[in-house]
């Protein structure tokens, strides 16, 4: 390249290479695309503080803890009680409890879905109400209408001896 | 079955997007490669 | 542009024997996948047959972690060094484009899992949100790598974004520890791993791992190459440019 004596040496203007001219055209989408990025990362963050940090209470925590307030709208866990699950005109009743308090569950949606079932952690979503009975006793009900199914992390393969799924869901190690 | 739906539905898009991104690499290689001398690519 | 007048002898081709050989690997290794996820394996007690798309989910964000790490660290080893090869950064921006495919796979498979276990596609807890969060965050690094300028620019500039953006891994990972989620816990890799899975179950998982480890290599082997041609056909566009320059300055 040196001895290449056409080669002139004097200031000349820049002349765009077929590369700068594809890389400035190229970048008009990929700002369009980090603008988008910039508006989904603020979405997100913001459903992160208001709603991933405390994502749910504990039943034992409800009415105790600041957060799970008894009179606001609450998403509360706890372990399905066995022997308690019952549906009538499509609406489910359960118990859950957590460390030692349980709590009654009025689910208005029908059937609650998933793998919802006794003895599997589960997420409510709803608020506390007083429900009066027939005999006049006021007893407070949590009514939902949403619930997330929790899954632990005991993976056991489904056999023909267990009798069925809940009994297995029962069985298992909390 | 709802869940014999969604589990092929989890397969088809879990392989075929792998297909179609390695389908598109080795495309994308043979059109550049045609363009490039073997002194570009000191992987020949 | 004459390029003809440059171009040799060429080969068509990002692949070699090696590749080839270990691509067929690869496609073996996702089969037996397929036939041990959806087949051989048994359903479990509690999610019945939808535990067979949690052998992709976990596959997935494996790769998709793996690929994010390497990212950083070949970002990390071009910055070391002012005058390391631009393959680091080759190597970085192939690895986080596999990295964000498999991550968005695992978003999808995890929204359908969780159809048919939690009974909703998507909640906003702690792990799918930053989950949701750490794949928008790539997918910008892909869309600083496209913002043009000279290779060197480029490298720079992505290689501090992928720098800042692995930090998000770990806190992904623990979020099922540092608050509460829906989510279960770190299926193999936990800090207080307590899991207990059937035999086939672990080994389908653990096959799964393998298999979309060996997909990853091969995609970053061919990738960064063609990535390699494309940085090659702007600087030879560079070259045509001064050869038009050299001819037109000796016809003065």
């Amino acid at each position: 390249m040196g001895s290449d004596k056409s080669i002139e040496l004097s200031p000349r203007q820049v002349v765009p290479t077929a590369s700068r001219v594809r890389a400035r055209g190229r970048r008009w989408p990929a700002l369009a695309v980090l603008a988008l990025v910039f508006i989904g990362g603020g979405v997100v963050v913001t459903k992160f503080l208001s709603s991933a940090i405390d994502y749910y209470c504990n039943v034992d925590e409800v009415g105790v803890k600041d957060g799970c307030e008894a009179g606001r709208r609450l998403r509360v866990q706890g372990n399905v009680e066995e022997g308690t699950v019952a549906s009538a005109g499509g609406v489910t009743t359960f118990a859950i409890s957590f460390n030692g308090v349980e709590m009654v569950v009025r689910y208005v949606n029908g059937d609650p879905g998933g793998i919802f079932q006794e003895c599997v952690p589960v997420v409510v979503h709803g608020r506390l109400v007083d429900v009066t009975a027939a005999d006049g006793t006021v007893t407070l009900v949590f009514e939902g209408d949403h619930v997330d199914v929790k899954h632990s992390n005991e993976y056991a393969a489904a056999n023909d001896d267990r009798l069925d799924q809940a009994e297995a869901a029962c069985s298992l190690p909390a | 079955m709802d869940d014999l739906g969604f589990i092929l539905l989890s397969y088809i898009a879990t392989f075929g997007s792998t297909a179609v991104l390695a389908w598109r690499v080795l495309h994308r290689g043979r059109a550049l490669g045609g363009q490039l001398p073997d002194d570009d690519k000191p992987w020949v | 542009m004459r390029r003809t007048e440059i171009v040799s002898t060429n080969t068509g081709t990002t692949g070699t024997t090696f590749t080839r050989w270990f691509g067929l690997l690869a496609v073996v290794a996702l089969a037996l996948v397929a036939v041990f996820g959806l087949v051989l394996s048994p359903p479990d007690v509690v999610q019945g047959e939808s535990v067979r798309i949690l052998y992709l989910h976990v596959g997935t964000v494996w790769v998709a972690y793996l690929a994010f790490v390497v990212t950083a660290v070949s970002s990390a080893a071009y910055l070391w060094k002012r005058s390391s090869s631009l393959t680091w950064d080759r190597v970085a921006g192939a690895s986080a484009e596999i990295g964000v495919l498999y991550m968005g796979v695992t978003l999808l498979t995890g929204a359908l899992w969780g159809r048919l276990s939690w009974g909703t596609f998507w909640v906003w807890d702690a792990r799918v949100t930053t989950t949701a969060f750490m794949f928008i965050t790539y997918i910008g690094y892909l869309a600083v790598r496209g913002l043009g300028g000279s290779h060197r620019q480029r490298a720079r500039r992505s290689a501090v974004v992928a720098l800042l953006a692995v930090l998000e891994i770990p806190l992904v990972h623990f979020s099922v520890e540092l608050w509460r989620s829906v989510h279960q816990d770190a299926s193999v890799a936990g800090r207080t791993t307590d899991v207990t899975l059937d035999g086939l179950m672990l080994f389908t998982l653990l096959l799964s791992t393998v298999a979309f480890t060996l997909v990853y290599v091969w995609f970053v082997l061919h990738r960064q190459r063609v990535l390699a041609m494309e940085d090659a056909l702007d600087d030879r566009g560079l070259d045509y440019a001064l050869i038009e320059r050299r001819r037109e300055g000796a016809m003065r």
